[in-house]
């Protein structure tokens, strides 16, 4: 029995559930008794008595807490799913059923989010802390979350981004949670509706919270600008065979996002023939190889045909 | 002669009835409350917290209520009242009541005419002063205790309880 007791409340700890120890205090149902004893002697004979005994019944406090967990999240336009990341927690003291929503109309902000579909709010089943292949939809009134005292659940809010937003504009997100015996002021009470039939009194957050996640358009838009030089065998700037061509492509970011992975291709025209060794970028020479073993910021393939002699046109990258 | 034997063997069986009936009683008496009356010291115990109104002229009092639901957080007062319903006085009362399971005492409030009052840290075996009341904290370092450390409250009666003579205890625990 022992035995089983200790492997219980360790199965407990395990769960994230303080079994005795609970920061929302005692447990709705709970019954508190309470009885006084008196001893005293009369003629020299001790006596003893006991009162009645009193017992309070813990009642059931609706509380929880929705807490956002993702900070602002860049996103560019027309873009989606973009998952915000929240955690719901029932801080009452009983086992309480939550109903989630969302909601995209919250003032203040500069752009509505859209909802994604089919589903718009996801449990973080795989703890990835992002929207991923492996989250469950969250199906109202079919999988409610139904959480103890102090435990919590990952939720996350999944929305698509809608195009031509300008860069910096912000989009807030809201999820709200709800406890499905009742809500309202606090003190409210509904009578008979708590856990085992106790009563049911709402708490602190009016058992109701909401908060709003934030999306920031981050845009970076790359122009490119090619322009090509050319230089004859006479010294002149003729295309003619032999001329040298030398291409130069520019690109300027605009925007507060950061492009990464940036790739450049330029296909080399017809009719000419790369030089090799050719590419620099930002003034530093690249190598050809595949496996750019400089120590320059970045590497260049050869593409096309090379064929080692001096009529070979030089792309400049 | 006959009639005399009938209402001899009657009375013998009333007796025996009775008797019966008074262990019964005793063993009653023994398990609980239920005939916590039968002492020659009775105890009531009654428990109200605090209730907010706001009367007719817009003036928020507050008021006891018997306690039924509570709360974590909420504050309990139980009263328990003591009266000597026997004909002779008692002696050396004390009362005693543990501070209730999933309750902490809240600091100086217990109160009690003509009483001392000592508490226990360590589940009613011995009781002090709070001042002298000791305990050891996570570290294994002895330290004063707190009204949470209380496990129980006695509140000694000075002098005699005379035969119909009653007073009053009462504390404060709040609903862990």
């Amino acid at each position: 029995m022992k035995r089983k007791l200790t492997t219980l409340s360790i199965g407990l700890i395990g769960l994230g559930i303080a079994p005795l120890c609970m920061a929302e205090g005692t447990i709705a149902g709970t019954d508190i008794d309470n009885t006084a004893a008196v001893s005293y002697e009369v003629g020299g004979t001790p006596q003893t008595t006991t009162s009645n005994t009193l017992t309070l019944t813990v009642a059931e406090v609706l509380d929880v807490d929705v807490t956002l967990l993702s900070g602002p999240v860049s996103v560019p336009s027309g873009t989606g799913p973009h998952g915000l990341l929240f955690v719901v927690t029932n801080t009452g003291n009983g086992t309480e059923e939550f109903s989630l929503a969302i909601n995209n109309a919250v003032g203040g902000d500069d752009f509505e989010p859209e909802a994604s579909t089919p589903a718009a709010i996801y449990f973080d089943t795989d703890g990835s802390g992002d929207f991923s292949a492996g989250d469950t939809a969250y199906v109202p009134g079919d999988n409610d979350p139904v959480l103890a005292p102090d435990a919590s659940v990952d939720v996350l809010l999944v929305n698509d981004i809608p195009a031509d937003l300008a860069d910096g504009a912000i989009g807030l997100s809201e999820l709200g949670a709800v406890a499905a015996t009742g809500s309202g002021d606090p003190g409210d009470l509904f009578p008979g509706d708590g856990d085992d039939g106790v009563d049911a009194v709402v708490g602190t957050s009016g058992a109701d919270d909401v908060i709003a996640g934030q999306y920031v358009i981050s845009d970076i838009e790359l122009a490119v600008v090619k322009s090509a030089t050319v230089l004859d065998p006479f010294g002149g700037s003729s295309p003619m065979p032999g001329a040298e061509i030398t291409y130069r492509i520019v690109i300027t970011p605009t925007g507060s996002e950061t492009a990464v992975n940036t790739v450049i291709t330029d296909p080399i025209p017809a009719n000419t023939t790369y030089s090799s060794e050719s590419i620099s970028l930002n003034g530093g020479a690249l190598t050809d190889d595949d496996t750019d073993a400089d120590a320059d910021p970045g590497a260049g393939n050869r593409r096309g045909p090379r064929r080692p002699d001096r009529s070979e046109r030089r792309p400049d990258h | 002669m006959t009639d005399m034997m009938r209402r001899e063997k009657l009375m013998n069986s009333l007796a025996t009835t009775f008797s019966k009936c008074a262990l019964l009683a005793g063993l009653l008496l023994l398990s609980g409350s239920a005939l916590a009356q039968q002492g020659t010291i009775q105890l009531e115990h009654k428990a109200e917290q605090w209730e907010s109104v706001t009367d007719d002229n817009g003036i928020e009092q507050t008021r006891l209520v018997e306690a039924a639901g509570v709360v974590p957080g909420e504050e309990v007062l139980f009263t328990v009242t003591y009266t000597n319903v026997g004909g002779q006085a008692a002696e050396a009362v004390v009362i005693t009541n543990p501070v209730p399971d999933h309750m902490s005492y809240v600091n100086n409030s217990a109160t009690g005419d003509n009483t001392s009052i000592t508490f226990s840290v360590d589940g009613g075996e011995t009781f002090g002063a709070p001042q002298d009341l000791l305990v050891t904290d996570a570290l294994g370092a002895e330290t004063q205790a707190a009204a949470k450390d209380y496990s129980h409250i006695r509140w000694v009666v000075d002098g005699d309880v005379a035969a119909g003579g009653s007073g009053t205890v009462k504390f404060t625990a709040v609903v862990d």
